[in-house]
């Protein structure tokens, strides 16, 4: 099992690096989208279409990269008072069936989610032609990267590894 | 449909599975064990459909504009004002610790940037004045909560996405309530101060003085006048206003303060980025767990059985504002509010309470949660920044408590508190 940590947490760190890029590149456009809107619509009175559609399927990426990176620092909320309280073989038991919960809901997740992703390619978003099978695809792509972060997770668990909270600030 | 998805639900939160994951698996064991495989599939439609909102934009919005006035220097600004206001009183720097909460409330939404950015500046300086580290640290966490509460708030833009009410309205009842708390917290401080012998400075600012520290914080503090101002009169959605909140802060940090450095953009953005992700995932998240609720009708339940324990609305009040107090030992406010309003709601819009006054009562009750041990973020933040323990922490701030829980109170049983402001703006 050693050898498949290393490589999850290589994959992983890539993973999540790429995805925290992402998500800057995705706050930052999200302003700049939104801000033009407000410009368009009261500096020159003339209401840009597209601007409002555009903000929320990037807040939706948004959610997915950035998601995928607190997934990776460990930083998603939850009461970790048992598995806290716990050491030894129980506290790795309860950490590793938190991670083992986490895959099974994100797998199923993800087949339905890209199940989800395919049924909208014949669906176009209303102000600008685009499938919204770029806007749904999200979903499957943010539990795809849950997954691997939770099986990493769960190995680490059993092997009683430290874990890995990769570029927390 | 059984409450099975909710039993399971709250088994995975108390085993520790985060809240995002026990919001989907809540749902997926439910729709198995009651023979509803067919709903599966519209799980992760449902969490599509959750975040796909563009009033939800104005959460990284918001954080973001926050995050640049932070790393603008409008925070020492501030806190450069609030000292000339009442850095004369007793306990000087502990009351402009309570003052520069206000001040950062009106541009900041969260309490957790609040006592980050307020406390690793204003700690140092008060132990340097000679008050205890962890007395520094316990005013500075039991004023944070005032930051959701004054508007703009994260809470309240959730609260209002939950349960289809006016985010402007919102915005406006928390306003009178804020202060309220700011007054209280500093009448404790006051009192503390002359027991303890807190430090006084021998001299008010002189008018001079004054009129520089505003002249330095007047830009700085057109925000929250933007902000509220655009909201309020309807110029704005709140998302259009906290981007407009967002440009405001570049232009304000590069050209007034040349404070702001384009190196530290990128690492705001991420920040920004990660930040609102894990608050936006579970609001997604909730929308699909919200669907399982609506299938089993628990929440018709909750307004049928409700009436039938008691009809004693200031009972009820009571009673809702200690479970909400319980929930928020333990969870955070977003998720407690995706959770209960959807939950209880109903049946006290049914028993007579104003859906904006029940508003009022859960953001702001949550939002003291965000304080109390053994979970409240706020400790944790705090903790982390002073390296005070939490229950140290917890223990020094109990003085304070009791004016959160006053207000509470007062906010639950004088329903004129958070409504006047709204109803005198027209907004209900």
């Amino acid at each position: 099992m050693n050898w498949m940590l290393r490589y999850l947490r290589v994959i992983n760190r890539a993973v999540a690096g790429t995805a925290l890029a992402v998500g800057g590149g995705l706050v930052t456009t999200i302003a700049a989208v939104v801000a033009a809107g407000v410009f368009w619509r009261y500096v020159l009175n003339n209401s840009l279409a597209w601007t409002e559609e555009v903000a929320r399927y990037l807040l939706i990426w948004l959610a997915a990269v950035g998601s995928i990176v607190a997934m990776h620092r460990r930083e998603h909320v939850a009461i970790t008072i048992l598995p806290d309280a716990l050491s030894g073989r129980a506290g790795r038991a309860v950490r590793c069936a938190i991670a083992v919960i986490i895959v099974v809901t994100c797998l199923l997740m993800t087949y339905f989610g890209w199940i989800l992703a395919w049924n909208a390619w014949g669906q176009t978003a209303s102000s600008f032609r685009m499938p919204l099978f770029f806007a749904t695809a999200a979903i499957p792509v943010a539990t795809t990267g849950f997954t691997l972060m939770a099986i990493e997770q769960a190995i680490a668990a059993q092997l009683a590894d430290e874990p890995d909270i990769g570029d927390r600030a | 449909m059984t409450p099975v998805f909710a039993l399971v639900l709250l088994l995975l939160i108390a085993l520790g599975v985060p809240i995002v994951f026990a919001l989907l698996a809540g749902p997926i064991v439910g729709f198995i064990y009651d023979g509803k495989d067919i709903f599966l599939q519209t799980l992760p439609r449902r969490l599509y459909a959750g975040m796909d909102s563009f009033p939800l934009l104005a959460i990284p919005l918001f954080i973001l504009a926050g995050n640049l006035m932070n790393s603008g220097g409008i925070t020492v600004r501030l806190v450069e004002f609030a000292k000339v206001l009442v850095g004369h009183l007793r306990g000087g720097l502990a009351q402009v610790n309570i003052v520069s909460s206000v001040l950062f409330a009106g541009l900041s939404g969260s309490a957790v940037a609040d006592t980050s950015a307020l406390g690793s500046m204003l700690v140092p300086a008060m132990e340097r004045d000679g008050y205890t580290r962890r007395f520094a640290i316990a005013v500075t966490a039991a004023s944070s909560i005032i930051g959701p509460i004054i508007p703009p708030s994260i809470i309240m833009i959730v609260y209002a996405y939950v349960m289809n009410i006016s985010v402007a309205a919102l915005f406006a009842a928390g306003i009178v309530p804020g202060l309220i708390m700011a007054f209280g917290l500093m009448a404790v401080t006051s009192v503390l101060g002359a027991r303890r012998g807190f430090p006084k400075s021998e001299r008010r600012a002189t008018a001079l003085a004054t009129a520089i520290a505003f002249r330095d914080a007047f830009v700085p503090l057109m925000t929250p006048v933007i902000i509220l101002g655009g909201i309020i009169s309807g110029v704005f959605t709140p998302t259009e206003a906290a981007g407009s909140a967002v440009i405001y802060a570049i232009l304000v940090g590069f050209f007034y303060t040349k404070s702001l450095q384009l190196e530290d953009l990128w690492q705001i953005a991420t920040r920004t980025g990660v930040t609102s992700a894990s608050i936006l995932i579970v609001v997604g998240a909730a929308a699909a767990f919200g669907y399982a609720m609506t299938l089993s009708q628990l929440p018709a339940r909750v307004a049928e059985w409700l009436p039938q324990v008691t009809s004693n609305l200031v009972l009820v009040l009571l009673l809702v504002n200690l479970l909400l107090l319980a929930t928020g030992m333990f969870l955070d406010s977003g998720p407690a509010i995706i959770i209960l309003a959807p939950l209880i709601g109903p049946a006290l819009i049914d028993l007579g309470v104003d859906p904006l006054h029940l508003a009022a009562i859960m953001s702001i009750n949550l939002a003291i949660g965000l304080a109390t041990p053994p979970l409240g973020l706020v400790l944790f933040v705090g903790s982390s920044i002073s390296e005070v323990p939490v229950t140290t922490i917890a223990r020094e701030m109990i003085p304070y408590y009791g004016i959160h829980f006053a207000v509470i109170l007062a906010v639950t049983f004088v329903p004129a508190l958070s409504l006047t402001v709204p109803r005198l703006l027209g907004l209900v």
